[in-house]
């Protein structure tokens, strides 16, 4: 077999033996080395291995099985508990207060120094220990930064374009409701399915808008008879099947925007450049004409 | 540092986890509260712990409930496949469970996509949009008329019963007939800046110039 896919076997069946294997899991262990040899043998290029490797669940069985050789042949190391100050616990969160510190995060720190200082309440552990969990303290250093990258993406956006802001604004939410990692992930799941619904009602909206501007803007410029038609084709399917009315649409700025040519001036849509918004007074004014003539 | 301190941490951590959809963990809290209830120091209570099945139970309880709570949400948001992944939990579930809900997710986006293209060829009768109809339809995971049925697809589409009944059996329109109309409007075309409104102002576009 190529060198690369050599390589590779050996790195994934050497990873086994950096841990005493458990005997209930020795032979499970053996089998599962053969097996990705025998795997080796059958897809020897390089460039056929990696194809296949993917989808041959080779993978999946490999970090199952390695994580559960990993967790059993873990064994606390057998001496009498030593018991660190408050200071010396709170060491733990350190390193990931000092990545912070290099962006601007003010939320995040103020949540990091916040644990911090609980070595200057009490210096009894469990007391520490006690504190951190009434006040929750450790799951604000979680979701404070988060909350605080997603605002402030939100700022240099166009809030009013849910297209583009659904997301942000969803997941604000969700950290802001959670209580756990698995209500989070709870609250995630849901979140996401329904920003493909909120997304879904805009974008469509703004079909919609951005539609009807074009054949207006069409009629005007050419009369031709066949924009009028398209002009009241949606309106009426608008009516009879969406419940909506023109007004609808320009009385609402989130929606009206589409129906003037918006271009974005900057990288997230914040300002942009349009058409005159006295077009809507004009589009208005050939609707309901074309609706008086439609009663007629 | 006493033991009815440590025993009331983890009866803490039990009550915060029941409140929060992490039942294995709280049960798990409550057994640990419960194995050291008769040791006389919290030294002897960790070395207790550290020495049984208790000390990585947390971790493994941890994991049961983020797989539940998976479940729920995909039991909810009726993606019954995923719902199976995180019931199973077969060797490399997540990355599976992961590729399933994006797929659905792609899918939801890509039925949208279709409605918006089908509505585009309402407003326009231009052919191009069936072309972008079809070939969105060819790159669903699920067939487009299996996914028409689900709920959560339907909720995408804000037509009533028959308007949807006329996108999924899309075959053409009809254009009513409208009369000739003489208009003739003078239009300002000027284009202007727009300056979108900050988080929590009213939600009104400022337009400056024109």
């Amino acid at each position: 077999m190529d060198k690369t896919v050599q390589n590779t076997i050996n790195s994934l069946v050497d990873a086994f033996d950096s841990y005493e294997i458990p005997d209930e899991y020795r032979d499970t262990v053996e089998a599962f080395k053969q097996k990705l040899v025998d795997f080796g043998n059958l897809h020897p290029d390089t460039i056929y291995f990696f194809q296949e490797y993917p989808d041959s669940g080779l993978q999946e069985e490999y970090t199952d099985l390695i994580s559960k050789v990993v967790t059993a042949s873990y064994k606390p190391i057998d001496s009498e508990v030593k018991l660190p100050s408050v200071s010396e616990y709170l060491e733990q969160y350190r390193q990931a207060y000092e990545e912070l510190c290099k962006r601007d995060s003010q939320k995040g720190r103020a949540a990091y120094e916040a644990l911090f200082n609980v070595a200057n309440r009490t210096d009894d552990l469990l007391e520490a220990q006690l504190i951190i969990e009434k006040e929750r303290l450790n799951w604000k250093i979680i979701t404070e930064d988060a909350i605080e990258i997603f605002e402030k993406k939100l700022s240099k956006m166009d809030p009013l374009n849910l297209a583009t802001t659904a997301k942000l604004l969803g997941q604000i939410d969700v950290y802001k409701c959670a209580k756990s990692e698995a209500e989070l992930d709870y609250l995630i799941d849901k979140q996401d399915v329904k920003d493909v619904s909120i997304i879904a009602d805009y974008t469509i909206k703004m079909t919609l808008a951005a539609g009807l501007s074009y054949e207006l803007l069409k009629y005007i410029d050419t009369h031709d008879k066949k924009y009028k038609k398209h002009i009241c084709a949606t309106l009426k399917y608008m009516t009879d099947y969406m419940g909506l009315k023109f007004d609808d649409l320009i009385n609402n700025d989130c929606v009206a925007i589409w129906m003037l040519d918006p271009h974005n001036l900057d990288e997230y849509g914040k300002t942009k450049d349009a058409m005159n918004p006295k077009v809507l007074e004009t589009f208005k004014s050939i609707i309901d004409t074309i609706q008086e003539e439609e009663k007629e | 540092m006493n033991i009815s301190q440590a025993i009331e941490l983890y009866k803490l951590l039990a009550s915060r986890c029941e409140n929060a959809c992490e039942n294995h963990q709280a049960k798990v809290y409550l057994q640990i509260a419960d194995f050291i209830s008769d040791c006389s120091s919290v030294e002897e209570s960790m070395n207790k712990i550290k020495n049984s099945d208790y000390y990585l139970a947390p971790s493994n309880a941890l994991n049961e409930d983020k797989a539940e709570a998976h479940k729920r949400a995909a039991v909810e948001n009726k993606i019954p496949e995923l719902a199976e992944i995180y019931k199973e939990k077969a060797p490399g579930y997540e990355q599976k469970a992961l590729n399933i809900k994006n797929s659905y997710l792609n899918d939801m986006q890509i039925f949208t996509d279709i409605y918006r293209s089908y509505l585009s060829y309402l407003i326009t009768d231009k052919p191009t949009y069936l072309d972008e109809i079809s070939a969105s339809k060819a790159s669903l995971k699920t067939p487009f008329e299996k996914l028409a049925k689900n709920p959560i697809f339907r909720r995408l589409i804000p037509v009533n019963d028959a308007g949807y009944e006329n996108f999924i059996k899309f075959e053409g329109v009809n254009y009513p007939d409208v009369e000739n109309a003489d208009i003739n409007i003078k239009l300002d075309k000027h284009r202007v800046k727009v300056v979108a409104p900050d988080v929590g102002e009213a939600p009104k576009y400022k337009f400056i110039g024109g």
